[in-house]
């Protein structure tokens, strides 16, 4: 089952042309990936108190093939979740910025951030790369 | 700035995963992260030096009889000190010693932040980051 699908993908490949389905690095045409996930997060503040910005990228290549996405951002210890989606089979690349509160440093409180991408082969939907990302961080003002 | 340093961090993570990780798609998704099976719940700095030097602290839950772990401290972006060992299901103290820390290049200190490899066995594999924001460094000189 698992040597058909792979045969189905590479013939997929070579129908199309060079120019369109090259990835950005030059690799071979037989590349597919999950990039890496980037999570950012900057603290910013005004004279209402202060509150983190927290980015979440990422994408897998081609594109044209189904992607999913889950990005969920919570609190820890645990209380609540700040973000919990999770995309349908989309063909574009995950972009998502949401605003944290700043929290008082005596309550020791965290963020984190669980990411994952998958990439499937357009044919028959199996998973064909993917990538996960768990990152906290401290939500006191720095 | 906060996001910049995180970037560049990003970059070194992303070259030495593209390196381990050429044409594994061939073989079949390698969805390692798939199975949470242990989790960092905190991490810490403390210092007795003012910052010259420290020990990095995180706890930890596991939910299978065994697994190994690897604890790395990236300081500025560079990869810093490192320990290794395994931990039974339960939870656990994670613990690696920076003898030395490098003069910070950002007036608020050193940045850094711990990531966390629990691996069960030869296939699974949990990869946590923690950030530990700026360590102050006072008298730091090289």
């Amino acid at each position: 089952m698992r040597a058909h699908s792979v045969l189905s993908a590479v013939a997929t490949l070579t129908l199309v042309p060079v120019v369109a389905a090259a990835p950005a690095q030059a690799a071979p045409d037989l590349s597919w990936r999950c990039g890496e996930i980037s999570v950012h997060y900057t603290f910013d503040n005004d004279q209402t108190g202060g509150w983190w910005v927290v980015t979440t990228s990422m994408n897998c290549s081609p594109g044209n093939w189904p992607k999913r996405y889950t990005n969920e951002i919570y609190d820890r210890p645990f209380t609540k979740y700040h973000l919990f989606e999770h995309t349908g089979y989309v063909n574009r690349g995950y972009d998502k910025t949401i605003i944290i509160d700043a929290t008082p440093a005596k309550a020791n409180k965290s963020a984190c951030v669980r990411a994952g991408s998958i990439l499937y082969f357009p044919d028959n939907q199996n998973e064909a790369a993917s990538k996960d990302k768990n990152s906290c961080f401290k939500t006191a003002a720095p | 700035m906060h996001a910049t340093k995180k970037t560049i961090v990003s970059a070194v993570t992303g070259l030495a995963l593209l390196a381990v990780a050429p044409t594994t798609a061939l073989a079949g998704p390698t969805k390692t992260d798939g199975w949470t099976f242990c989790g960092s719940s905190d991490a810490n700095w403390t210092t007795s030096t003012q910052g010259r030097s420290g020990t990095v602290t995180v706890t930890g839950e596991c939910t299978v009889a065994k697994a190994n772990w690897r604890l790395d401290v990236y300081v500025n972006g560079e990869w810093w000190v490192y320990s290794t060992g395994s931990v039974k299901a339960g939870t656990h103290t994670l613990k690696v010693v920076a003898p030395s820390m490098p003069k910070p290049n950002d007036k608020r200190g050193n940045y850094t932040y711990a990531k966390i490899t629990y691996t069960a066995g030869q296939t699974w594999k949990n990869v946590y980051e923690e950030d530990l924001g700026y360590l102050p460094c006072k008298g730091c000189t090289s």
